[in-house]
């Protein structure tokens, strides 16, 4: 790391730390108390990235921006930590709960179907299009359709595990992978 | 601030089966992935522990130096049998080295040391650990493919429970700072889930996606070159990865290396090299590869090609290129957080550890829920801190028998875990965690003694390894304290 780079990214975690308490005070405030706290936590973090960007370069700066306000927000988090008595936990349990689904071992082996095969062939059907037929160069065309495929199946994955339904899933999955390979191969 | 977007009840709840069901499939091996990829952010150190008296680069290496490497092991290796490619890696580029690697056509290889100021193999690599860390995220140590395509669909598992997880959680803002430890042992551990997703969610869709990219990437390129090349996958691979040797007959001179790295060098502003390969050594399709250095791009290297004869060919286009083949050489570099040298490798490791924290956190919530609804599951309780600890158990045993003993940490790190689980079977939940966190306590203070016995002087990096063994360990005694009761599983779990 060069000094340019410690001293921005170091810059960069300073002000994304400023951002997060920032933004971690306007949560604990009224809406209204809160809204100049909310306006310097947003504009700390983004002169955060535009200053990692500007000293870094676009494309480091960014990646470096990305860490530090982690690193920042989780210290932010761990800051606040409160301990609780044991005796409210009857009272706190509210946290929210999963649906309760007919557990049948067929509909789990179809929703397996689903959001492995199906899915992942959409996607790559999908992807297969872009990278056939996007109006770019050769390179941006392959990288973005590849890139597609991991976000698709990705998508269809968390979409397929959470309708309660089955059928409409599949056929839609079916539908825009055959359109994707039918396509790509126009 | 207003609480992001209104969502229904019952979208939230079946939003949270689908993440609950594909967090508990993979649980495990997304532990495994996510805790042994946050050890091989530091595996050029690892190296260094492994093997400290290897020849350390002070200063910049000569292009006679890199080009007599190159001519050493094409020497070497042709003893060996049908050769693929040699490489020599420059220092920066996984470790203060200059090291010398060939890949044989059966795909066994061997790397060497070299001198950096003559390039002559000293000294042959010999650093297991790193080797198992590495081959165990990359592909879990299964044959062939399968285990790459495994390791990219967790990154696809991941990059879908980041998605699902995003969407069931309707208090994202409102909640962005509570962290409630005590009290409810549910609504502690959500609390822990959900502000390390939240907040780590750029580093988290990064990892995930750069992930399962890099892990399908072969399955992918083929699919496109099926449909997009008429079957032709060299033409697919050459359109983003650049020339690709040609086969040929084993009749043509090695290049003239020297010659090449000083044009590359020439035509990348006098930067310095990262590293060389030669594709098809001596075969008349032979094809150089030259990196040098763009400190100011996150690739930091541009690729130059050259054929057998030395003629320039063309730039990969991997730092200066069109945005797609710089996206796509981008993804090894953020993935790996090797773009920001030890700063950077340090937070990429906090940041691992809180992907290892969020990946075990989903099963504890997951056995706090049942218990919360007169439904326990002691037995899972059991099998899952086995897996959880054991697996820390495996890594500091073979850390260790690294150190001692003449056999592959892969078989020290399995029976470390098979008997955490033979433990499983005495203890409950509870103690098997206190059990196996002492345990592996002691060892890796062990592991850290051995070495300091063996190798008494280290460098500055090595000395890193054995002091984060050291705290490793410290933390792990420090956990095990009956005042850290309340971070236990066992209120979570009733005795059976």
């Amino acid at each position: 790391m060069s000094t340019t780079d410690a001293i921005a990214f170091l810059a960069c975690v300073a002000l994304m730390a400023v951002g997060t308490m920032a933004l971690r005070r306007a949560l604990l405030q009224r809406r209204e108390a809160g809204r100049h706290w909310t306006v310097l936590g947003w504009a700390a973090i983004l002169t955060g990235i535009g200053l990692a960007a500007v000293l870094s370069g676009a494309e480091r700066g960014l990646a470096l921006a990305g860490v530090a306000i982690s690193l920042a927000a989780i210290a932010a988090v761990l800051l606040g930590f409160q301990r609780r008595p044991e005796r409210v936990r009857e009272r706190e349990v509210s946290a929210a709960e999963p649906s309760e689904r007919t557990s049948r071992w067929w509909r789990g082996v179809v929703r397996v179907l689903l959001a492995g095969p199906l899915s992942g062939g959409a996607a790559i059907g999908v992807g297969l299009a872009v990278a056939v037929h996007a109006p770019l160069g050769e390179a941006d065309r392959l990288v973005l359709g590849g890139s597609l495929v991991p976000l698709g199946w990705a998508a269809g994955m968390a979409w397929t595990l959470a309708d309660d339904r089955i059928v409409r899933p599949g056929l839609i999955l079916i539908a825009v992978g055959a359109a994707g390979f039918a396509f790509s191969a126009v | 601030m207003s609480r992001w977007p209104r969502i229904s009840s019952g979208f939230v709840k079946a939003m949270l089966a689908g993440h609950s069901a594909l967090g508990l499939a993979f649980a495990a091996l997304l532990y495994l992935v996510c805790i042994s990829g946050t050890i091989v952010v530091f595996k050029s150190e690892i190296r260094q522990w492994e093997q400290p008296g290897a020849p350390r680069v002070e200063g910049e290496v000569s292009d006679a130096a890199l080009a007599n490497a190159m001519r050493e092991i094409d020497v070497y290796s042709k003893a060996q049998g049908p050769i693929h490619s040699l490489s020599v890696w420059a220092p920066e580029l996984g470790g203060p080295w200059l090291r010398a690697r060939f890949y044989a056509d059966d795909g066994g290889y061997e790397q060497w040391f070299a001198d950096p100021a003559t390039g002559e193999l000293v000294l042959r690599e010999h650093a297991p650990l790193a080797g198992f860390l590495v081959h165990l995220h990359d592909d879990l140590h299964l044959p062939g493919p399968w285990g790459r395509w495994l390791v990219g669909l967790m990154g696809v598992a991941m990059l879908s429970l980041v998605i699902s997880g995003l969407l069931s959680h309707p208090r994202i803002f409102r909640d962005a700072f509570s962290l409630r430890w005590g009290g409810s042992k549910r609504l502690q551990e959500a609390d822990l889930h959900n502000r390390l997703s939240v907040w780590a969610l750029p580093f988290h869709l990064v990892i995930s996606f750069t992930g399962a990219f890099l892990g399908l990437s072969f399955l992918i390129v083929a699919i496109l070159a099926f449909a997009a090349y008429d079957g032709d996958q060299a033409a697919a691979i050459e359109a983003v990865l650049g020339p690709q040797a040609g086969e040929g007959t084993p009749a043509a001179d090695l290049p003239d290396m020297e010659a090449i790295i000083a044009d590359a060098r020439a035509r990348g502003d006098g930067q310095a090299v990262r590293f060389v390969s030669l594709e098809h050594p001596g075969e008349e399709g032979q094809l150089v590869g030259v990196q040098i250095e763009t400190p100011d791009d996150l690739v930091a290297a541009e690729e130059y090609f050259y054929d057998g004869t030395g003629t320039f060919l063309r730039t990969l286009g991997n730092a200066k290129g069109p945005a797609g083949q710089q996206t796509l050489s981008a993804m090894g570099p953020l993935h790996f957080g090797v773009f920001g040298g030890m700063p950077v490798k340090i937070l990429y490791g906090f940041l691992g550890l809180a992907s290892t924290v969020v990946a075990v956190g989903g099963v504890t919530i997951w056995l706090t829920r049942r218990a919360d609804k007169g439904r326990p599951a002691p037995r899972w309780a059991r099998v899952w801190t086995a897996t959880v600890w054991g697996t820390g158990l495996g890594f500091a045993a073979a850390a260790l028998g690294s150190v001692m003993l003449p056999v592959a940490p892969a078989l020290v790190f399995a029976a470390a875990l098979a008997g955490a689980f033979v433990l499983a079977i005495a203890f409950d939940a509870f103690a098997l965690s206190r059990v196996l966190r002492g345990l592996t306590a002691a060892i890796l203070v062990a592991a850290a003694g051995a070495k300091l016995a063996v190798h008494p002087v280290l460098p500055a990096s090595a000395w890193g390894v054995t002091i984060a063994l050291v705290a490793a360990a410290l933390v792990l005694a420090l956990s095990i304290r009956p005042v850290r009761r309340l971070v236990s599983l066992r209120s979570s779990v009733p005795a059976e």
